[in-house]
């Protein structure tokens, strides 16, 4: 899965998160310029990715990501171990 | 800051807070976006408490600051991840939760400092504690007895203790940490004259001295509690007859020394109504940024308040009807 394919996936998780179909992201968006992007949702934006792409989070994971495409540099990190 | 209210203290709380931890900014925004006036001067009540107890603290008001950024990001965010994964608690046995946390003075020291903050800061704690403030100390009569059991950073029994013509007062817990903790906090807001704090487990204090109390209060007890029925009829005991017990439990809510899954008002008030009280009053207020209809629907943390009555008073009981 590339980079593009899995930020799409990111955003509709997003979207189904904080509940707002029409929210955009790109790589250098931060949780701070989304409404309703706050901690708790962070947290339940985690725990969907970990169960849609199979994957598992540590915790100092989950506060370390800067932006957007930290996150979805981490993603396909793990997903490329897995397949490794 | 709000529509012209005059709240200094909750003014001078935020903008330290913000100064402390710029990044919190958007949260409290939100958070204080939208409280009723007569919640926002509840708030401003407890801001000025805070501060007190902050500027008489060893680390100060940004040594509290700490703490509470402490208990977001530290003690609550690990709990909320396993909560969201597993969808229950990560500890179920009071034994764990006693080795983890409460054997932990230092954990419990940042813990109940960050709770405190939290109580003006969280829009679910703001709106029980104006609850408490607005709606339930009102109801108690002129000296009417009052006992707030694990009363913690001791806020609320302080409340409770200055409320005028109220009667004796006594604040119970099982741990001496906390008890020197209120005990602290008492001295320092100059609040100790009518209030007895007690070393006592409720469930060994058992009988002795019978029903006492016009009023009993537990603000985030149950959840930690193997068995909050139990708890509830234990509490029930100490009521006098027509006696009031006020409840407040999380719903939703993981912390490391959360061990009961209350999971919302309806179930909160079946716990009450088992352990042998009369509901007269319940609510629900949802965790900052969530409508309570979202909040029920996501499963996400509610505060749920709920006013018990013992059966049995006389009609002139000495609390009122609200």
């Amino acid at each position: 899965m590339d980079r593009d394919e899995i930020r799409a996936k990111v955003r509709d998780i997003l979207a189904e998160v904080i509940e707002d179909d029409n929210v955009e992201i790109e790589d250098a968006t931060v949780a701070e310029e989304v409404p309703d992007w706050d901690s708790i949702n962070h947290v339940r934006m985690i725990v969907d990715i970990e169960a849609q792409f199979g994957i598992r989070f540590e915790i100092e994971e989950i506060t370390r990501s800067e932006n957007v495409g930290d996150l979805v540099d981490m993603i396909k990190a793990k997903l490329d171990r897995q397949g490794a | 800051m709000f529509d012209g209210a005059d709240t200094p203290h909750l003014d001078h709380l935020v903008a330290r807070l913000i100064e402390r931890w710029p990044d919190h900014g958007d949260y409290v925004a939100k958070s204080l976006a939208g409280r009723a006036p007569e919640v926002v001067s509840a708030s401003d009540a407890l801001a000025r408490v805070i501060l007190l107890l902050g500027e008489r603290a060893a680390a100060g008001v940004e040594g509290l600051i700490d703490d509470y950024r402490f208990l977001c990001e530290k003690i609550v965010l690990p709990e909320e991840l396993h909560f969201r994964r597993h969808g229950r608690y990560r500890l179920a046995k009071f034994e764990d939760a006693e080795r983890e946390c409460y054997a932990n003075p230092l954990l419990m020291g940042r813990y109940m400092n960050g709770l405190l903050v939290s109580e003006a800061v969280w829009s679910n704690h703001a709106h029980v504690f104006a609850e408490y403030l607005n709606d339930y100390l009102p109801r108690l009569a002129s000296g009417a007895s009052h006992l707030e059991i694990g009363p913690g950073h001791g806020v609320f029994l302080y409340f409770a203790a200055t409320k005028p013509g109220v009667g004796r007062v006594e604040g119970w817990d099982i741990s001496p940490t906390s008890i020197a903790k209120t005990r602290d906090a008492l001295q320092a807001l100059g609040a100790t004259g009518n209030v007895e704090l007690r070393l006592t487990d409720l469930f060994a204090a058992g009988a002795a001295g019978g029903a006492r109390f016009d009023s009993i209060v537990m603000s985030e007890i149950l959840e930690h509690l193997e068995d909050p029925v139990a708890a509830v009829r234990a509490a029930c005991r100490h009521l006098k007859p027509g006696g009031l017990l006020w409840v407040n439990v999380p719903a939703n809510s993981p912390a490391p020394d959360h061990i009961f899954l209350f999971e919302g008002l309806e179930h909160a008030k079946g716990i009450v109504e088992q352990g042998g009280l009369a509901i007269e009053h319940s609510v629900a207020f949802p965790m900052t940024g969530a409508t309570l209809e979202k909040a029920v629907r996501r499963k996400l943390a509610v505060s749920c308040v709920v006013l018990g009555r013992k059966p049995g008073g006389p009609p002139d009981s000495t609390l009122g009807n609200h």
